[in-house]
């Protein structure tokens, strides 16, 4: 029987004006040897994110946000005594976080999250140790008007292989090829490389090529861990 | 592709922005570079998932992926909810085969902007009360809305 790894993703939320929207994919940003690790490691980003984050903002319609029924999550939040806004909108259920829930017993807090059981920023999977090929992917850059921006994720996948070893050091030399033909015209954004702050709120940034590629990370190429079916 | 070497299948997803906010259901779109910074800069941004040895099962997989992703997303939040740009069918077509399996749609209106954000907010609303295999069919009417694909590259 294979070995198994336990793997915490980041599920793909995207800010959309005052809203956040799940959508499709999921980056994985590590694995551990037992789901307990793992789960703890899950469970810390995750309530990093919960006190940055209104919940009732993370969807356009209830449903999004919760199989409860609104009357029944409003039962739900009356067993602790917890009462809720006067509106039925999400719009004024965000309101009523926004005004009250800082001030709150941290387990009232987590009574809201608990219910709103579809608002969830990671999640621990369970994977074969052998079911993992490495993708090499060449980030693509476009003009803006201001700066160079490498887009929020994806490129262009040029060759995969099995060893993590083996990708690295195919993506260090394409990186030091392509750093050679760059030419430092334009300012740099890197909002892509600060997704492991997410959500990371303010003004984009944008460096220097010299600051963005050495100082803040940003890459011309990059590895990304790919699941492998069959005989791959 | 490689001499000699060996090539795998690679499923690969469409990158989505939020292209507009300001309407009540976020407007989403793959992402398009229009000014490349080179020429190799050119191309879709696709996000690698997976890799088979055989196409065909990379192409079920991609399928698979497919239906779990649209899940997650309303058809008619992408390019303003225009169904020429979203379906083969005609806008008219589109709607018969829409009211014909769930509650009718929101009445056609001659704004096509108002139109979309009106599909859209019913989309939004209604696709909660419906079975999970009743939406996999509903979007199978959308069918020029399709995130991922398979690629073929080196592979070692």
């Amino acid at each position: 029987m294979s070995e198994s790894r336990f793997v915490v993703r980041r599920l793909n939320w995207r800010e959309a004006g005052a809203l956040f929207v799940r959508l499709p994919g999921e980056v994985r940003l590590a694995s551990f040897d037992t789901f307990e690790a793992a789960d703890a490691d899950r469970a810390r980003r995750e309530a990093q994110v919960r006190d940055r984050v209104n919940p009732f903002r993370c969807g356009t319609a209830w449903h999004a946000l919760t199989a409860f029924p609104e009357g029944v999550f409003r039962d739900w939040l009356s067993d602790v005594s917890l009462a809720p806004p006067d509106g039925a909108t999400l719009g004024d259920w965000a309101q009523w976080w926004a005004d009250g829930s800082a001030a709150w017993p941290a387990e009232h807090r987590a009574r809201v999250w608990e219910g709103l059981d579809r608002v969830r920023f990671f999640e621990t999977i369970e994977r074969p140790a052998s079911a993992v090929a490495y993708a090499v992917m060449r980030v693509l850059w476009e003009y803006n008007d201001s700066w160079y921006d490498p887009g929020t994720e994806g490129g262009t996948t040029v060759r995969a292989f099995r060893s993590r070893e083996r990708a690295d050091a195919e993506c260090a030399r394409l990186e030091a090829e392509a750093r050679t033909g760059w030419v430092d015209d334009h300012s740099i954004g890197t909002q892509r490389w600060q997704l492991d702050e997410w959500p990371k709120f303010g003004e984009d940034t944008a460096f220097d090529a010299a600051e963005a590629l050495d100082a803040y990370g940003a890459r011309l190429f990059e590895v990304v861990e790919i699941d492998v079916g069959g005989e791959a | 592709m490689t001499p000699g070497g060996r090539t795998v299948y690679v499923v690969t997803r469409l990158n989505l922005v939020v292209d507009n906010a300001m309407y009540d259901v976020p407007q989403l779109s793959f992402h398009t570079i229009y000014q490349p910074r080179t020429d190799a800069d050119s191309g879709e941004y696709r996000v690698p998932e997976a890799a088979f040895a055989d196409r065909a099962e990379a192409e079920r997989d991609a399928r698979r992926r497919e239906r779990a992703a649209r899940e997650l997303l309303n058809p008619f939040s992408f390019d303003y909810g225009d169904p020429a740009a979203l379906s083969s069918l005609s806008a008219v077509q589109l709607r018969a085969e829409l009211s014909a399996r769930t509650v009718a749609p929101p009445v056609s209106v001659a704004d096509s902007y108002y139109d979309g954000q009106n599909l859209a907010r019913w989309w939004d609303t209604e696709s909660a009360n419906w079975s999970a295999a009743l939406r996999a069919e509903l979007w199978e009417l959308f069918d020029k809305v399709k995130l991922y694909d398979v690629q073929e590259v080196p592979f070692e």
